[in-house]
C-alpha cells in the first residue's frame, strides 16, 4: 500500500529521478576518471608503485567514511555526495581496468608490432579492447559500490533522494513507507546491473571468445 | 628482399651466469627464397627470428636487410607465430584490416585488400565470423592473410603451424608452397618437424645447441610439389635428422640426470652401424 501511495502521491517518482541524476553523474565522473587512471596505472611502473598503492590502500575504507571529509571540503551540498559516489565506484573500477591491462597477452603486444602498430594506437587498438571484459566487471561492481554510497549519502541530510525518503519514513514513525522506499532501492539497484551491466557482459564476452553462446 | 647476417651473437642474463643463446651466426638469405630453420629445442631458433623481425637486438654482429643497416619491427618483415594472435575483439576481415589501418590505409581501400587475402586463403565464407568460432587451421589462415595483407618482402614464420593437427598441417603446407610460388616472398621458416622443413624449402639450415650456431646447410633440389613418399625426401630428412638428433641429445643430457642415453634402448647406435657389427 504505501508502495503504490508513495508512487501515487509522486514522492517516489521525484525521489527515484533525484537519485538516478546523482549517479548518473558520480559514476560517469568516476568512469571518466577511473578508466583512463587505470589504463596509466597498468603502464607506468612508477605511477603504480606510487599511486597504486594508495588507491589499493583507499580499497579498504568503505566510502561513507569519506562523507565527513566531504561535508568539510563542499559543506552540506550535492558536491559532497557526488564525492562519496566518486569515492566509492572510483576505485574498484580503477583496479579492474588496470588489471585488465596488465593482463594484456603479451602475443597480442607482439602481433601488434610486427603488424606495425606501436605506442598510442597500440594502446588504443589493442590493450584497450583485450582489457574490455575486466573493465566491464569493474563497471559492474563500481556500479553497486556507487548506488550504495548513495544511499548512505542521502540517508544522512536533506537530499530529496530515495535514501532520505527512507530517513522521512523513520523520522514519521511509519515503517511501510522504510520496507517501501527499500525495495525501490534493491529493484531499482538490480534493474540496472541485470538490464545494462549482465548484458554488456554477457555481449563482450561470447564475442571474446571466452563465454560459449 | 636480401637478408644478411654477419657475426650475429645474443647472450641472455640466466642464473648461474650468462646463456649464449647465439654465436657466429652468418647467414645470407636471397630474394624469393624459402628457407627453414631446424633445431632442438632452447637453440635459439626463435631468438634469430626476433632479430630478424626486431623484436630483438643482437649483443654483436650486424643485420643487413637489402644493402641497409635494419633496426627495430617494420612490416617489411612480418612475423607468424605458433598461435595464430588474432585480436578477439575483431571479426577476420578486421584483424586482416589491422596492420592496413595502422599503415593509414583509407577504409574502402583496406577492406578491398582485406577480402581479396582471406579469398587466397580460401575463408571468403568466414570474413565476419568472430575470431572463436574459426577452427585452429582458418585461425592461422587468417594470420597468414594478415601478414600478406601488409605485402612484406619477408615472411619470419615461428612454428606456425606446430599446433595443428595433421591433417590440417599437410593441407596449410599445400597453400603455403602455393602462396609462395605466387607471391615470390622471402620466407624463413622455423619448425622443429624434419619432415615439414624438407617438404617446404629450397635450403634447411640445422642449428646446433647452445650455443646456437649453424651446424649444417642442405640445399634441397627436388621439384615442386614435393611428395612424402618420394624415395629422396626420405633420403634428406633421414640425413637432416641425424644431425639433428646428436643436437637434441646434447641437451638433453644436460637437462637429464647422467645416466639417460638416447641409444641404450636402441640395437642400432648409430644409423652407420648395420645389424651385427657389434658381434
Amino acid at each position: 500500500m504505501a508502495l503504490l501511495g508513495g508512487f501515487q502521491d509522486g514522492s517516489f517518482p521525484l525521489a527515484i529521478l533525484t537519485s538516478m541524476r546523482r549517479i548518473a553523474e558520480g559514476y560517469g565522473l568516476s568512469l571518466i576518471i577511473g578508466i583512463p587512471l587505470g589504463m596509466l596505472l597498468g603502464r607506468v611502473k612508477i605511477l603504480k608503485e606510487t599511486v597504486g598503492s594508495i588507491v589499493l590502500g583507499l580499497q579498504a575504507l568503505p566510502s561513507i567514511c569519506w562523507l565527513p571529509l566531504a561535508v568539510l571540503w563542499f559543506g552540506l551540498s550535492e558536491r559532497a555526495i557526488a564525492f562519496v559516489v566518486v569515492m566509492g565506484a572510483l576505485l574498484s573500477i580503477t583496479i579492474a581496468t588496470e588489471d585488465g591491462v596488465r593482463n594484456t597477452p603479451p602475443l597480442l603486444l607482439r602481433a601488434a608490432r610486427t603488424l606495425g602498430s606501436n605506442g598510442i594506437r597500440t594502446y588504443l587498438d589493442v590493450v584497450f579492447p583485450a582489457a574490455l571484459p575486466s573493465i566491464v566487471t569493474g563497471m559492474k561492481l563500481g556500479w553497486s559500490f556507487a548506488w550504495r554510497s548513495l544511499m548512505a549519502g542521502e540517508l544522512l541530510f536533506v537530499s530529496l533522494g530515495l535514501g532520505h525518503l527512507l530517513e522521512v519514513g523513520r523520522q514519521l514513525n511509519d515503517m511501510a513507507q522504510v520496507i517501501a522506499v527499500m525495495i525501490v532501492i534493491i529493484a531499482l539497484g538490480l534493474f540496472v546491473d541485470r538490464a545494462v551491466f549482465n548484458v554488456l557482459e554477457t555481449r563482450i564476452r561470447r564475442r571474446w571468445g571466452i563465454e560459449s553462446a | 628482399m636480401k637478408i644478411k647476417l654477419t657475426d650475429i651473437a645474443k647472450t641472455f642474463p640466466s642464473k648461474n651466469g650468462t646463456l649464449t643463446a647465439l654465436e657466429e651466426i652468418n647467414l645470407e638469405i636471397s630474394e624469393g627464397e624459402f628457407v627453414c630453420l631446424v633445431g632442438p629445442s632452447g637453440c635459439g631458433k626463435s631468438t634469430l627470428l626476433n632479430i630478424i623481425a626486431g623484436f630483438d637486438r643482437p649483443d654483436e654482429g650486424s643485420l643487413v636487410t637489402n644493402g641497409r643497416p635494419a633496426n627495430g619491427a617494420r612490416t617489411s618483415c612480418v612475423m607468424i607465430f605458433q598461435e595464430p594472435a588474432l585480436f578477439p575483439w575483431l571479426t577476420a576481415r578486421k584483424n586482416v584490416e589491422f596492420g592496413l589501418k595502422m599503415a593509414g590505409m583509407p577504409k574502402k581501400e583496406r577492406t578491398e585488400r582485406a577480402l581479396a587475402y582471406l579469398k587466397m586463403v580460401h575463408l571468403s565464407r568466414f570474413v565476419n565470423s568472430n575470431i572463436h568460432e574459426l577452427s585452429g587451421g582458418m585461425k592461422q589462415r587468417v594470420a597468414l592473410a594478415r601478414a600478406l595483407a601488409l605485402n612484406p618482402d619477408v615472411l619470419l614464420m615461428d612454428e606456425p603451424f606446430a599446433a595443428l593437427d595433421a591433417q590440417t598441417r599437410d593441407m596449410l603446407h599445400e597453400e603455403l608452397t602455393e602462396i609462395w610460388s605466387k607471391t615470390k616472398k622471402t620466407i624463413l621458416f622455423v619448425t622443429h618437424n624434419v619432415r615439414e622443413a624438407v617438404h617446404l624449402g629450397d635450403r634447411v639450415l640445422v642449428l646446433s645447441a647452445r650455443p646456437g650456431r649453424i651446424k649444417s646447410e642442405f640445399k634441397i633440389d627436388l621439384v615442386r610439389p614435393r611428395d612424402p613418399a618420394n624415395p629422396d625426401v626420405g633420403r634428406i630428412t633421414s640425413l637432416i635428422m641425424k644431425e639433428l638428433k646428436e643436437e637434441v641429445e646434447k641437451i638433453a643430457k644436460e637437462e637429464f640426470d647422467s645416466d639417460w642415453a638416447a641409444s641404450k634402448a636402441t640395437i642400432l647406435h648409430s644409423a652407420d652401424h648395420s645389424m651385427g657389427s657389434g658381434i
